[in-house]
């Protein structure tokens, strides 16, 4: 079972203003794997992806989906009809 | 020529000059996967050397000791010994495993091809320890493998981009 997982990491932690290096620390790992998740090239544990979402304070499922995010131009298209 | 403070030499110089005074460069995914090859170019030109006769190969020597000296450098710095990065996370450990993981099933499945060609070709000349100095070597050449293995599947597994993240942070 190999599906691509989609996140929204790095606009959350960019709306947050927080850096790469605050949120590996506010989640316990490293900075390296902080890049790594955002550019889709690792697949946190169950435990990181609720320890993530925590910290953004939203539902693990607005962080991390099978299918790919909506881009923002996108929804406010959406919204707006 | 005129160097902008924004500029990728700029960058470069600052990276390049946190990397010499920390001695990162030395376990960089790079480095590693060089030295890696030439250990073990060293260490198959000696074990050569001892199936021609020579019972205190100096490359067998030296390899088993640069593969010990690299493996043992690459765990204190995983493991945060040395205080320049912190313990392994969840990705490091799993990068860890599936490297030792790696390297044990290629140095069994050698091992084990090789004891099976043994048992083919060892009475028409294939060569194969016969007295305790090789047998010594041969554990080392083993061992050495492993270790090399090992490390160079660790550094292929860390992408190029790693040491770039930490900078952006």
């Amino acid at each position: 079972m190999s599906r691509v997982i989609h996140n929204r990491i790095a606009m959350f932690r960019a709306d947050a203003g927080m850096s790469r290096r605050e949120l590996a620390d506010a989640v316990g790992v490293n900075p390296q794997t902080i890049g790594f998740l955002e550019r889709g090239d690792y697949k946190p544990s169950l435990e990181l992806a609720l320890l993530l979402a925590g910290v953004f304070s939203v539902p693990v499922e607005l962080l991390f989906s099978f299918e790919p995010f909506p881009s923002l131009s996108q929804t406010l298209k959406e919204t707006r009809a | 020529m005129i160097e902008h403070p924004g500029s990728s030499l700029s960058a470069w110089n600052v990276r390049a000059g946190r990397w010499l005074h920390t001695n990162m460069w030395l376990l960089a995914p790079r480095f590693v996967i060089v030295l890696s090859l030439v250990l073990a170019a060293m260490l198959l030109w000696g074990i050569y050397d001892v199936s021609q006769g020579a019972h205190d190969s100096f490359w067998l020597g030296s390899a088993f000791f640069g593969a010990f000296a690299l493996h043992a450098g690459l765990i204190i710095r995983r493991q945060g010994w040395l205080g320049l990065e912190a313990p392994p996370d969840e990705r490091e450990r799993l990068v860890e495993m599936s490297a030792t993981r790696t390297a044990g099933c290629v140095v069994t499945l050698l091992v084990a091809v090789w004891a099976w060609l043994l048992g083919w070709f060892a009475d028409r000349g294939m060569w194969f320890p016969r007295d305790p100095q090789e047998w010594e070597s041969t554990g080392k050449f083993i061992l050495s493998a492993f270790f090399l293995i090992a490390n160079f599947t660790a550094a292929w597994m860390t992408p190029p981009y790693a040491a770039e993240l930490l900078d952006e942070s």
